[in-house]
């Protein structure tokens, strides 16, 4: 059982939300920011991105003030929104959003760089920012902070993306003063030719790589430092053989989609390390004749990589999905103990006859990624796609919920951050594992006047906590029921609770009465 | 014990809904709780009622009616814990 939490309450259908990124504060293990698009117009695919931050572990959320946008004296390069979230942290506390600027929609170009935002605070407020490359080109791209305390390069805040196919790079060990490439290299450094949409994972010995999908080919590539970002090895393959879902769907206004949906879905690839030298890379293969999660690991760092060249399926004994569901968007990440998950979405009738609905689900592995026998269910409800989905580049038959959404991690465990629609907007939630109870209590004592009615309020209590209440008269009298009671509920905040007991007395005499709680299940 | 979120949805300003939930097995001992999701601070939103039918033999039909007690709309979620298995 997972905590679900509504961390958006967008005031208008306008502003939906997904395309998400989440990352854990490496000083605080209660502080996660995450970031994704929030559309301002979805019939015309505008839009900028909005950030996030929790200070309690994911219980309550708030927005952050707008991250401003860059003017520019080519009216075509102006700023008119940020895309493709990407986040990471420093070891000073410091927070990164790196986005995708771009201009209005009468512009000849799709994008105007790279920019970075920072953070000091946690995540309530952000810098202007700093726009660290300049390339019309630039897209998809992706951050990283190495988060170990182990690492001679703790700290160092790791940037890749697509210039072109160009795989472009840029690091700051600074905390955000500067940012450059390799050796002393401008941001941007090109080390390769062939990349889309890289994802990059840092080792517990501060070793970076960065994979790439070999734009809509069957093969992943990675590269990798060993000295922090200043230099990199030639690029390797990881996989060969894959089934991008680029050449296995049918292609409609310029994406992939599945049968019976509107929604753009891509084959991009995620990456984690586990503990020592464990690497591994996963993403959404078609196969099999329906989207599935593969993957492929390394032991010793990328020198080798482990089973078929065309990886292997994620679920394979636990929670293998039926024939009729489709899993894609996956998502990695690694506790500091090297515990590896995997989030994703299902997409699939969830009963006969049902339309096609998302649940949100996460893998884990004990092991470095040699199975993943753990499969939970995260969504408390599966969501609707087509609901309030925003149409992608204005297209009618195209609708957008995302490339990718978030999963962030500290020794707390994992925080899946996704898009869902259960309150008919696309809105941004998170999870928390739950535990199951019972913890049980008195929460109050009192007395009730003859045949009167009384409300009692008891607040602050964790909105994902499962509460049962009941009350019991503690003045004896035989012969009749004394007491009867009722409970309202009050969503107080995003993340708690009040509730009100209303007693009442059915004799014509006081009685004193207890009221109990049993907390069924608590994160 | 297992617990879970059956159903989530959204109760007009001061009015009730009821949903049903069956084919839950009758020898499982359930209990229903009712959520706000929507937050709107300083008073109660919502109460809710269950009623049961016993619609085979080895099956039990839940009646939810979830009442909101204010004059906005408001979403809420349906809660259960199976207390026995």
């Amino acid at each position: 059982m997972w905590c679900n939490t509504q961390v958006t309450f967008s005031p208008s259908p306008n502003n939906s939300r997904s395309e998400s990124e989440l990352e854990v504060n490496p000083l605080d293990p209660l502080n996660l920011v995450g970031s994704s698009k929030k559309f301002t117009n979805p019939a015309t695919y505008a839009f900028t991105l909005a950030a996030y931050a929790t200070f309690d572990g994911g219980e309550s959320w708030l927005e952050s003030p707008p991250l401003q946008l860059l003017g520019n004296p080519d009216p075509n390069k102006a700023w008119s929104g940020i895309s493709d979230p990407a986040i990471a942290w420093d070891n000073a506390g410091n927070c990164y959003l790196v986005a995708l600027p771009f201009p209005a929609a009468s512009s000849p170009f799709s994008t105007v760089g790279i920019a970075v935002y920072k953070s000091s605070d946690g995540g309530r407020n952000w810098s202007i920012p700093n726009h660290i490359h300049t390339s019309t080109s630039d897209d998809k791209q992706w951050a990283t902070g190495d988060r170990n305390r182990g690492s001679r390069f703790f700290g160092n805040v790791y940037v890749a993306w697509d210039d072109g196919t160009n795989l472009a790079f840029a690091r700051t060990t600074d905390q955000g003063a500067t940012w450059r490439g390799i050796g002393s290299q401008p941001a941007g450094s090109v080390l390769a030719a062939d990349s889309f949409s890289p994802a990059i994972a840092v080792a517990n010995d501060g070793a970076v790589y960065i994979f790439w999908i070999v734009g809509r080919s069957s093969t992943i590539k990675f590269v990798k430092s060993v000295d922090g970002g200043n230099s990199f090895s030639v690029p390797q393959v990881a996989v060969t053989g894959l089934t991008n879902l680029w050449s296995a769907l049918p292609i409609t206004g310029g994406f992939p989609k599945f049968a019976g949906t509107k929604f753009r879905v891509l084959t991009l690839p995620a990456a984690c390390t586990g503990s020592g030298r464990n690497v591994v890379v996963a993403w959404a293969d078609y196969r099999e004749g329906v989207s599935r999660i593969y993957y492929r690991r390394s032991s010793d760092g990328g020198a080798t990589w482990i089973g078929a060249p065309s990886g292997q399926p994620l679920l394979t004994r636990i929670g293998v999905p039926g024939s009729d569901q489709h899993d894609f968007h996956p998502q990695l990440a690694s506790t500091p103990s090297g515990t590896i998950a995997c989030s994703y979405y299902e997409l699939g009738p969830k009963w006969a006859g049902a339309p096609q609905w998302i649940n949100t689900f996460i893998a884990t592995s004990q092991n470095n990624g040699a199975s993943f026998l753990n499969v939970e269910k995260v969504s408390n409800v599966p969501w609707d796609p087509a609901v309030n989905a925003p149409l992608s580049h204005g297209d009618p038959n195209t609708t957008f919920i995302g490339e990718y959404f978030g999963l962030g991690v500290s020794n707390n465990g994992f925080v899946p951050f996704w898009t869902d629609t259960r309150t008919g907007i696309q809105e941004m939630f998170s999870g928390r594992k739950m535990s199951i109870g019972p913890w049980t209590g008195v929460q109050f004592e009192g007395r009730l006047p003859a045949g009167s009615t009384r409300r009692w309020f008891t607040f602050n209590w964790p909105a994902c906590w499962h509460v049962v209440w009941e009350v019991v008269p503690i003045t004896p009298r035989v012969g009749a029921p004394q007491i009867r009671w009722r409970v309202q509920v009050e969503r107080a905040s995003s993340g708690m609770i009040t509730y009100w007991i209303k007693i009442t007395n059915l004799t014509g005499r006081d009685v004193d009465i207890e009221a109990r709680y049993a907390i069924l299940a608590a994160d | 014990m297992v617990v879970g979120v059956q159903f989530t949805g959204s109760v007009p300003g001061s009015s009730s809904r009821r949903w049903f939930t069956f084919n839950w097995p009758a020898s499982w001992d359930v209990v229903w709780t009712v959520v706000s999701t929507s937050p709107v601070v300083g008073a109660p939103q919502i109460e809710w009622d269950v009623a049961v039918e016993r619609a085979t033999a080895t099956t039990i039909t839940y009646w939810i009616t979830i009442k909101n007690l204010t004059s906005s709309s408001t979403n809420i979620e349906a809660r259960y814990a199976v207390m026995n298995i």
